[in-house]
């Protein structure tokens, strides 16, 4: 549970940007060799942390939609209000089978293309808020959560989103329930 | 290599390759090549130079730009996503009124929609959300101005019922670095200043106002209050416990020059 409590906006920022290094780095062979494995690998590595962390994310809200729906109504004035009641319910959901996906390789390009989209909405959101001065909690993990939105809940998901893009962009992986790791059999 | 660098130009032959150094004949040659060719380590080193081969062919293509099938892949994925949550929700003990529509806000509450609560009788939920006062009710006293006071109990639910204007009577510098959600700054030493800029912001004469300052001994809001009723407003009321009760209430704040 202490590790869990150190995992705040700037800790993920950190990790997510040491991750998205160690992709370079793959690919610039430093920390691997020969190449292309270590690349695969990476990506891989990327993509089932960004599959655990939406998943993870949706968790807690899939369960009490009520709630979801207060925070979004009092925090993210960007849903329209006659929408706030479904996306209540769709996003999460959304989240929890894209980071299925992402963990288990089936149709990991298509989610991790949900993935990028996700965190571009929702750095978009929390820029808004955070310029409004609006000082709700994020919600991103925890609904009730204290702690409060900052520009590192930005970078995190600015990085969240960098790591997603390496996994689309990415020709192979390992560990696929897809089998399209040909780079061919896509694009 | 070795063999054939010792071989080369030389006559002789010998069968056993222990004491192998010449080549005599280009059948032989083929042949030692091929008992060579076949023995263990060396296929597995041209296995693995051939993986070697496929692999590096194949990283030659450094990154995939996403085509139409990663496009049709994510909208299958939304739209299994979609269809599975509207069914979990419609059976789901929790689940939320999806139809239900939030009551519609009058153009002054769209200065605070963005950062108010949500008005507790909103038919979309089932179960309407719960909030325990942390702070004991007090009666809402009326005082010989005809202006009532009100509990920091009261100004919650007026808050969330989303029908009134807050009016923070304190300092600019105080109200930039923290204010009730959707509160007008209209300070109370500088009436000729403020009026201007706020009143005209209010919807009508009948609008519900709240004006309040630091709580305690604090006149600002009464004066806000006052210059109101003065202007010919007939709804106003005064947060008596002020910013220090909303704050020790942990309710929601907003910080800046915005509302």
């Amino acid at each position: 549970m202490r590790i869990l409590e150190l995992l705040n906006d700037k800790t993920l920022s950190v990790f997510s940007f040491l991750f998205i290094l160690l992709c370079c780095g793959s690919k610039v062979r430093i920390f691997s060799s020969p190449r292309v494995e270590g690349e695969i690998a990476t990506t891989t590595l990327l993509r089932i942390v960004c599959g655990f962390i939406l998943a993870g994310a949706s968790l807690d809200k899939l369960g009490d939609p009520t709630a979801f729906s207060i925070l979004i109504k009092e925090c993210y004035g960007i849903v329209p209000l006659p929408l706030i009641s479904s996306t209540a319910v769709v996003i999460p959901w959304f989240e929890f089978f894209t980071g299925l996906c992402l963990i288990s390789g089936f149709r990991w390009r298509g989610a991790s293309l949900i993935f990028c989209a996700l965190m571009i909405i929702y750095s978009f959101a929390i820029t808004r808020d955070l310029l409004k001065g609006i000082d709700c909690n994020c919600g991103c993990f925890k609904m009730d959560s204290e702690e409060k939105m900052t520009w590192w809940s930005v970078a995190r998901d600015m990085l969240f989103f960098a790591m997603g893009f390496v996994v689309l962009v990415s020709p192979h992986t390992f560990f696929s329930l897809d089998r399209s790791n040909n780079p061919k059999s896509l694009s | 290599m070795k063999l054939l660098q010792e071989g080369q130009g030389r006559g002789s032959f010998s069968p056993h390759f222990s004491g192998m150094k010449t080549l005599d004949s280009p059948e032989r040659t083929r042949q030692l090549l091929e008992i060579l060719h076949r023995a263990p380590t060396i296929e597995i080193l041209m296995a693995l130079k051939r993986t070697q081969n496929i692999l590096n062919q194949s990283a030659k293509l450094a990154f995939v730009v996403p085509g139409k099938e990663v496009f049709l892949q994510a909208w299958n994925l939304l739209a299994f996503s979609f269809i599975f949550a509207i069914l979990f929700n419609s059976f789901y003990s929790d689940g939320i009124e999806l139809k239900a529509k939030p009551p519609k806000s009058s153009n002054l509450q769209t200065i605070i929609k963005n950062s108010s609560s949500l008005a507790p009788d909103y038919p979309g939920w089932k179960k309407p959300p719960t909030q325990t006062p942390r702070i004991k009710s007090i009666p809402t006293p009326t005082t010989a101005d005809n202006i009532t006071r009100l509990s920091v109990v009261g100004v919650k639910e007026r808050f969330d019922k989303k029908t009134c204007v807050f009016l923070d009577a304190r300092k600019p510098e105080e109200y930039q670095e923290s204010h009730i959600p959707g509160a007008l700054n209209f300070y109370g030493n500088e009436l000729e200043k403020f009026a201007p800029l706020v009143i005209p912001q209010l919807m009508d004469k009948n609008q519900e106002i709240i004006t309040y300052c630091h709580g305690g001994d604090c006149d600002l809001s009464l004066q806000v209050a006052k210059t109101l009723m003065e202007a010919g407003f007939t709804h106003i009321e005064i947060f008596t416990g002020g910013w220090p009760d909303w704050k020790k209430a942990s309710y929601p704040v907003s910080v800046g020059e915005k509302p």
